[in-house]
């Protein structure tokens, strides 16, 4: 189920990619043979590279494409590289909780104040609240693999748990 | 608490979440905030993590870090990298080692268009390994050639690194392309130097077919061939280097360009564009989420002074530079084999080039000293990206084949880097005369 939101989200920020494509694209054209320049195009695009970034959190994390370090705990014996794992696990989501917290503030701020974007006066709330969005589908995705990895610690011969899906 | 303990204690802290195998870019963040709550309270401290978020990821030039991933997925399986191949085998096969040479050869200019060495790597490799695992090549050969070629995808504009490099450091990402093209020219010309000669030593290493020397007529063919690689090379630098639009544009144009190809070759399945968009968001998320609280952690760097304080000390020491220079150097090497250099990367940048520039080196030709560096990183163990790619596609193929077919072409890496530290205008002379019209 999870892995189907994280997917689909994933999916969607490639949408984002090609509509990123196409725009600029047309605003290159435009500009060069007609001398028009499609001035929102700008700014289109960098609010869908958040989305671009933040959708893809969650399935970057599924598929283990975060980079970690695992030069040390690979020598560990594999019950304490179980319960570290459970640790940083949860070090990372208390963190994310801040950070879903002030990125959201963020977003919430520049409602109240009617911030908009320099050039073609979008309103900034929008875009902005996505990124809170996104990590908080991350943390959902990262609370799901701690609830499995101090599942795993109950058997006697716990590991660290692999990611859960294997890139395409 | 004074600024230097603090600095001392938020490193330390990051590099135990390190070792414990917290992700990088949560690791990164961590410590930053923590940083932030101590030095400015939970209200003021915290809001700027809002702020740095939203400017990183809604910055115009890291658009084209997903659009040159996008691209390359698109590439993969269009069959431009079986025309390339053929194309370049046919005219460098009289060579020793012909084939090996044609995979230098063709990564180079594969590199011209793709602003990744991981993707140059399996691109060609997908279609170079099978050729030369059936005239029974040696195997390290193979490896080697191909897993090097692929580091030029991003010395060899355009380059996601050197994007990346040119917003952390305001550098302009125009002239560190012109920068990146020399230096290309002449380490895929030692690789292929070295091939040849590997290939007189060692005769059976390399053994030699007569349908591999293509005719006149094939020769000619070959232009065709390589027809949708020009046009895309025109359309990602040309435009660029006449200065009708930005990178990110060239970027966008590419993209657009490989669609319509693709679908030309009838590849473009619903299935490949799926694959492209999956790869393209999960590099995305992962290096911008690194930036990104890389970015919050260098803020507080910043705030206690650590980039000023080291610079004083530096100086302080009294080295010439070229002692400077091999001390950083070396400390890059031996910290890349704990952590993915890229990474380090950004996370080492805010502290080291102000001490860079601040000592008089140029900033253009650090950037590419800084490229060089990342190729060597993705051809060491135990993290190198290349290694994987690689030896996922050769079946068979060893960790220790991986790493005595790629140790060669590290020990030429290490010798461009001497080169341009005694001639710097290898990399330097091209953004001059760009800058100069």
């Amino acid at each position: 189920m999870i892995g189907r939101v994280a997917r689909s989200a994933a999916t969607l920020a490639g949408l984002a990619v090609l509509a990123i494509v196409v725009l600029i694209t047309y605003d290159v054209l435009m500009r060069f043979f007609f001398d028009q320049p499609q001035l929102f195009v700008d700014e289109a695009a960098s609010f869908l590279e958040v989305v671009v970034i933040f959708g893809g959190l969650a399935y970057a994390f599924r598929t283990g494409t975060h980079v970690r370090v695992d030069l040390l705990t690979t020598h560990l014996p594999r019950r304490a590289r179980a319960r570290l794992r459970a640790l940083a696990l949860g070090l990372g989501l208390v963190f994310l909780a801040i950070v879903i917290w002030t990125t959201a503030q963020s977003a919430l701020t520049a409602y109240r104040y009617g911030r908009v974007s320099a050039v073609m006066l979008y309103p900034l709330w929008a875009p902005m609240l996505v990124i809170p969005l996104g990590l908080a589908l991350l943390a959902v995705v990262m609370l799901i693999a701690l609830t499995a990895q101090l599942r795993a610690l109950r058997s006697p011969k716990a590991d660290e748990l692999p990611p859960p899906e294997a890139a395409e | 608490m004074s600024e230097a303990l603090l600095g001392t204690l938020l490193m330390a802290g990051m590099f135990v979440l390190f070792a414990m195998g917290v992700e990088i870019s949560l690791a990164l963040g961590i410590v930053g905030i923590a940083g932030l709550l101590y030095l400015k309270g939970w209200t003021i401290g915290l809001g700027v993590v809002g702020s740095i978020a939203w400017t990183n990821a809604s910055s115009f030039s890291f658009i084209a870090v997903p659009l040159f991933v996008f691209m390359s997925g698109i590439l993969l399986h269009s069959g431009i990298g079986r025309g390339l191949y053929t194309a370049v085998a046919r005219w460098v096969s009289f060579l020793p080692g012909g084939l090996a040479v044609a995979s230098i050869f063709s990564c180079a200019i594969f590199a011209a268009i793709s602003g990744s060495s991981v993707a140059t790597a399996a691109t060609i490799g997908m279609i170079a390994i099978p050729e030369m695992e059936r005239r029974g090549y040696y195997r390290p050969l193979i490896c080697g050639s191909l897993a090097a070629g692929g580091t030029l995808g991003i010395l060899i504009p355009p380059s996601i690194p050197m994007i990346i490099y040119g917003v952390m450091t305001e550098t302009s990402i125009g002239h560190l392309y012109m920068a990146g093209i020399v230096p290309g020219i002449v380490l895929a010309l030692l690789f292929a130097a070295f091939v040849v000669a590997y290939a007189m030593v060692w005769p059976q290493h390399a053994p030699r077919a007569a349908e591999d020397r293509g005719t006149f007529v094939e020769k000619l063919r070959s232009f065709y061939e390589v027809a949708p690689v020009a046009l895309l090379i025109i359309v990602v630098l040309g435009s660029m280097y006449v200065g009708i639009v930005t990178p990110t544009e060239a970027a966008a144009l590419g993209s657009f360009v490989s669609l319509i190809l693709a679908a030309l070759a009838r590849k473009l399945t619903w299935r490949t564009l799926r694959d492209a968009f999956h790869s393209t968001v999960r590099t995305t998320s992962m290096v911008m989420l690194i930036i990104v609280f890389a970015s919050v952690f260098s803020h507080v760097i910043a705030l206690i002074g650590a980039p000023r304080a080291l610079f004083e000390m530096v100086v302080g020491l009294g080295m010439p530079k070229w002692a400077f220079f091999t001390a950083v150097f070396a400390f890059l090497l031996v910290i890349a084999y704990a952590l993915e250099e890229l990474s380090v990367m950004i996370i080492i940048l805010p502290i080291l080039f102000p001490l860079i520039t601040g000592l008089g080196f140029d900033p253009i030709w650090f950037g590419i000293i800084m490229i060089v560096w990342l190729e060597i990183g993705l051809i060491t163990p135990p993290v190198g990206l290349n290694l994987f790619v690689i030896q996922g596609l050769t079946p068979g193929a060893t960790a220790r084949d991986m790493t005595i077919g790629t140790t060669p072409y590290v020990l030429l890496m290490i010798v461009l880097v001497a080169l341009l530290f005694f001639v710097p205008d290898l990399a330097l002379w091209l953004p001059k005369q760009m800058m100069g019209r």
